[in-house]
């Protein structure tokens, strides 16, 4: 009995010596190694995955020039894996120290004074100046008259096509069309369903809310608005927007745009699809992923106007981060005018500042030109609006109805405008809530 | 200690003893007390105080009394949810089918048998964001490994999770796939009815099926309503392999319940509205499980 | 009811409507090793994409063996993401989890087993009826405790739950366990004046390794892939575990399949070694929680 006792204390002493070294072994290291380090940043950042190397590198770059300051690059893969995280963090006060948004991100981050506003950064380092950056993009990035986001890159939603498609089906590749009535009738002539080849394919189905804003490029084309003038109600069933969806639908009916039960990935690569909506973003994916490619990219066809989709991507700080100078670093570093332009032609989006455009390849290379003709002088910059992504989402279903034939335009419009204005009344919404162009 | 008299000594010790006993017991069960208080029993509680409120955790929560659950029942992607969570469970009969088909199979004594049921468990063993992003690009219309063995066949696949109604199906079918831990459960239980019965029945000239069903079914029932209760619990609160497939879509056609609730707690912060909708997949779970085992007293063969 | 052996008696005969014999055993093979190249084509496809190219990737028809097999691949997805990373706190949340599990389901799978007290039977069937609960029911109230302890980002809210006996499972397995003992062993102790922990620890535990075994098996499983629970807690980079890590090569117009695929073959890999290795007492543990005692 007494051997028992003896042993078993033992045991009960080991034991607990053994869990408190495995406790220690899980909490100590990180501790420690957050004592040597000087300054460590985290960075989230929605990446493309042919892109994440360039980033890389530059990040290494910056770390090599500021000794004693380390970055933590966190690169999601979706901007909808993202955005939640942001979120949840702000809410949870676990925030990393700099984030790339889009323009809708900075306005509702703002919203929630989870931003650091930059302007007195900007002012004390005489960098960067209104002047100097695209007028456009500069007002996107801020909110209620402060800026909040350091604009980064501008992404400009053409239209791409497909020359060895033009060539076969015997249209000229130098004349790619210009109207919405030469668009239909080009995508026909490209299309042959049964091999599914398609004349053109949008830039996404679903109900995600970059559904609702590739449309809105069309709703532009067409002299829409979302709002209607006070900002009471979304307008998108005004007869400019019935106009702007029958456009498409009547496309799908011909059977000249993909349908939207059909993923569009892999088909592009494999030069299935003759004309395709994308952006800038796409070159650096075309290299990697179809080396055999040949496109040319187009202003989006006309149809009172012309309008193309314009979308800014910032590097912002967060308020709650505890290295705000470390963090403005980081940011004038990345953003600075030459990075700047040389990050952007890697990720295939147009830099921020104005004299780059005069520099190769903007200037030069013909696909790249047609991106910066978009943004100097047919720019509709996305909206921004409390609660963006929710509203979007209340439009994006009707819009799968009218895609997949189940109801008219009319009806999927109204119902749309219905639900969205709905929600709209219900967040309060009105003027002061919007930044629209 | 000398004791006053024996009787004294015997009674104050049995009192002792039981109430050590009683101590020693709960105190081995402690560890369970505190996690069933603090994991279970409270957050239910709590969710469902929290479901009384609007709260999106920046702002401090506003009390609003019943409106979620009033939102909650005039809400058609709370009902979309619902009936696609029950969509998805009528997996739940085909892979107690199939995993009883596969352990029969698997009930004999060839060699490599082994092998064989290692095979078929593997899946199981597979984690299931791994499965998940295997299966879509599978499932990918024209790259996907579905679609070309089709078209070995000479089918023309369908869409399959790029379509509102094959993406259902598709999950379902993908569900098949791992019925492993099922599948081993059943074999246990077959292999625990002697082959004489079998015998015996073939000699008095029953087919296959009259075996099947005299024999097998009713020794087996236990262990189907076992595994059909606990697959449906399961069922209700599939979230990885479907959040990393479709996210919901398309058109919410996938959106189960499980999805939703996390939509609005993590993507959009609405705490209060989340918990209500977690308190409906509670009540249904609960409500569906006593449902079963109330039933299955009508067709369990206890021995 | 005992632990069952897995080598009862299989009835080698099974009457087919009129085939039997030769023809019927054959038909019977022919439906298991169709279920078994179907069980087993995700793993191929699964491999033979992580060999691809990237420009391979959308070549139709569909190329089973890519030529030349691309091997860097498996390094490149690996580096791409820290993934070494994530695996160091993937094992390091499953080894003091799997502990926890362990601990605390035989302790408390002890006391139902063995020991008396009031309420015993109505609170185990309480612990069992909590199998029942669906974790999105919980989960709001409960990641609001972290929140406000200010756990959310560390591994403590995937690592202390196991120490309170959470998974109704391991409780069972280690409870059935537990009674198939033989009472004379726990007689010996007590007549040897030991205490019921000391019983516990001496006698119970020790022979009880094939449930240790077992739960340590499922817990190491249950970790390595839990998905659900991370992505809510964790929210920095180097906290991520892998299979987060995996998903975070999705992407949103263009996908690293070639990659994705290769990492994915890499994590399931610990997970398969681990089952083949431990299959016995896979088949065991869910055999014993399969029938009822």
């Amino acid at each position: 009995m007494r051997t028992l006792a003896r042993t078993n204390r033992g045991h009960a002493v080991a034991g607990a010596v053994l869990l408190g070294a495995v406790i220690l072994g899980i909490l100590l290291p990180p501790g420690l190694a957050r004592a040597q380090q000087a300054v460590t940043l985290d960075f989230w950042a929605q990446t493309d995955s042919a892109v994440v190397p360039f980033v890389d590198q530059m990040v290494a770059r910056f770390e090599r020039e500021n000794p004693g300051i380390k970055v933590n690059t966190q690169h999601f893969g979706k901007w909808t894996e993202l955005w939640p995280k942001i979120l949840t963090a702000v809410a949870t006060k676990t925030v990393p120290d700099v984030v790339r948004v889009k323009e809708i991100y900075v306005f509702e981050l703002a919203d929630r004074g989870a931003l650091t506003r930059l302007d007195e950064f900007a002012r004390r380092d005489g960098s960067p100046k209104r002047g100097e950056i695209v007028p456009a993009l500069w007002d996107a990035a801020t909110y209620k008259g402060g800026l909040y986001g350091y604009p980064q890159f501008a992404y400009v939603m053409v239209f791409f096509y497909n020359t060895d498609a033009f060539k076969r089906a015997g249209l000229d590749p130098e004349k790619p069309p210009v109207t919405w009535e030469d668009m239909k009738a080009t995508a026909k002539k490209l299309s042959n369903p049964s091999e599914n080849a398609w004349g053109y394919a949008p830039y996404e189905y679903g109900t995600r809310e970059m559904v609702f804003a590739w449309w809105l490029a069309h709703l532009w084309q067409a002299g829409g608005e979302v709002w209607n003038k006070d900002y009471s109600k979304i307008a998108i069933n005004s007869p400019e927007g019935v106009r702007a969806l029958e456009y498409l639908v009547d496309m799908i009916k011909a059977k000249g745009m993909l349908p939207p039960d059909t993923p569009r990935t892999g088909l592009v690569e494999s030069g299935k699809i003759g004309m395709w909506q994308t952006g800038g973003w796409s070159f650096p994916a075309y290299a990697k992923y179809a080396p055999n490619l040949k496109y040319r990219t187009a202003l989006q066809p006309k149809d009172k106007q012309h309008a193309n989709l314009i979308g800014l991507d910032v590097l912002a700080i967060m308020k709650e981060s505890r290295k705000q100078e470390a963090a403005w670093k980081f940011l004038s570093f990345m953003n600075s005018e030459e990075n700047n332009v040389e990050l952007a032609a890697q990720y295939g989006h147009l830099p921020v500042w104005k004299r780059a455009f005069s520099k190769p390849p903007f200037s030069t290379d013909p696909n790249w030109k047609v991106l910066v003709d978009a943004l100097q002088n047919y720019p509709r910059v996305k909206p921004r609006s409390s609660q963006w992504e929710e509203l979007s989402q209340k439009i994006t279903p009707h819009l799968q109805d009218a895609y997949f034939l189940r109801k008219s335009p009319k009806e999927a419009l109204d119902a749309a405008a219905q639900d969205a204005t709905r929600f709209w009344q219900s967040i309060g919404g009105n003027a002061s809530k919007v930044a629209d162009k | 200690m000398a004791p006053l008299s024996p009787e004294i000594a015997v009674a104050s010790g049995w009192h002792r003893q039981a109430y050590r006993r009683v101590l020693v017991g709960y105190a081995f069960i402690l560890p369970w007390v505190i996690g069933f208080l603090l994991f279970k029993a409270y957050p239910i509680g709590a969710s469902f105080y929290i479901s009384l409120h609007q709260w999106d955790l920046l702002k401090p929560p506003i009390y609003v009394e019943f409106e979620n659950y009033v939102r909650l029942s005039r809400d058609p992607l709370f009902w979309t949810s619902l009936l696609n969570t029950l969509y998805y469970a009528l997996c739940v009969p085909l892979r107690l089918v199939l995993a009883l088909a596969l352990a029969m199979l698997l009930n004999r004594s060839w060699p490599g048998i082994n092998a064989a049921r290692a095979l078929l468990y593997l899946p199981s063993a597979t984690p299931v964001a791994v499965i998940a992003v295997v299966w879509t690009l599978m499932y990918h219309p024209t790259f996907g490994a579905v679609n070309t063995i089709f078209g070995y066949a000479a089918i023309r696949g369908p869409k399959w999770i790029a379509s509102p109604e094959w993406a259902m199906p598709a999950l379902i079918f993908m569900s098949l796939w791992y019925v492993g831990p099922m599948m081993v459960i059943f074999l246990a239980g077959l292999k625990g009815i002697p082959s004489v019965l079998y015998e015996a029945a073939a000699i008095d000239g029953a087919s296959a099926w009259n075996q099947f069903k005299n024999i097998t079914l009713p020794v087996v029932s236990p262990v189907i309503l076992l595994n059909l209760v606990m697959d449906i619990i399961l069922a209700f609160q599939v979230f990885a392999s479907i959040y990393i497939m479709t996210g919901g879509g398309p058109m919410n056609r996938t959106l189960v319940l499980a999805l939703y609730i996390y939509q609005h707690a993590f993507v959009w912060l609405n705490m209060g509205y989340a918990s209500a909708l977690a308190w409906g997949l509670f009540l249904l779970t609960f409500g569906l499980t006593l449902a079963q085992m109330r039933v299955s007293k009508r067709w369990v063969f206890y021995q | 009811m005992g632990v069952l052996s897995m080598n009862g008696s299989a009835p080698k005969t099974l009457t087919l409507g009129h085939v039997t014999g030769w023809g019927r055993d054959l038909l019977l093979l022919t439906f298991l090793v169709s279920a078994v190249l179907i069980f087993v084509l995700p793993f191929i496809f699964m491999l033979s994409t992580a060999l691809k190219l990237p420009a391979q990737l959308y070549k139709v028809p569909l190329e089973w063996i890519p030529n030349p097999p691309a091997w860097h691949n498996f390094v490149e997805g690996w580096t791409i993401r820290p993934f070494s990373r994530f695996a160091t706190n993937t094992l390091t949340i499953a080894m003091v989890a799997i502990l926890g599990d362990v601990l605390s389901s035989a302790l408390v799978g002890f006391g139902f087993a063995r020991l008396q007290f009031p309420g015993r039977d109505a609170l185990f069937y309480v612990l069992l009826a909590t199998a029942m609960i669906p974790i999105q029911a919980t989960i709001i109230p409960v990641f609001l405790i972290y929140n406000g302890l200010g756990w959310i980002n560390t591994f403590l809210p995937l690592t202390v739950p196991a120490y309170f006996a959470v998974r109704p499972m391991y409780v069972f397995l280690f409870r059935q366990f537990m009674l198939t003992i033989p009472q004379e062993y726990e007689e010996a102790a007590r007549i040897d004046g030991a205490s019921p922990l000391q019983v516990f620890l001496r006698v119970f535990l020790p022979l009880s390794k094939p449930a240790v075994a077992t739960v340590a098996l499922f817990s190491f499983v249950y970790h390595w892939n839990d998905f659900f629970e991370p992505l809510i807690y964790l929210n920095s980079l180097e906290k991520k575990t892998l299979v987060l890590g995996l998903t975070m090569l999705q992407g949103q117009y263009d996908e690293f399949w070639h990659l994705l695929m290769s990492v994915a073959v890499i994590i399931a890999l610990p997970c398969v070694i681990v089952f083949l290795l431990g299959m016995r007492h896979f088949v065991q543990g869910v055999t014993l929680t399969g029938l009822k005692g």
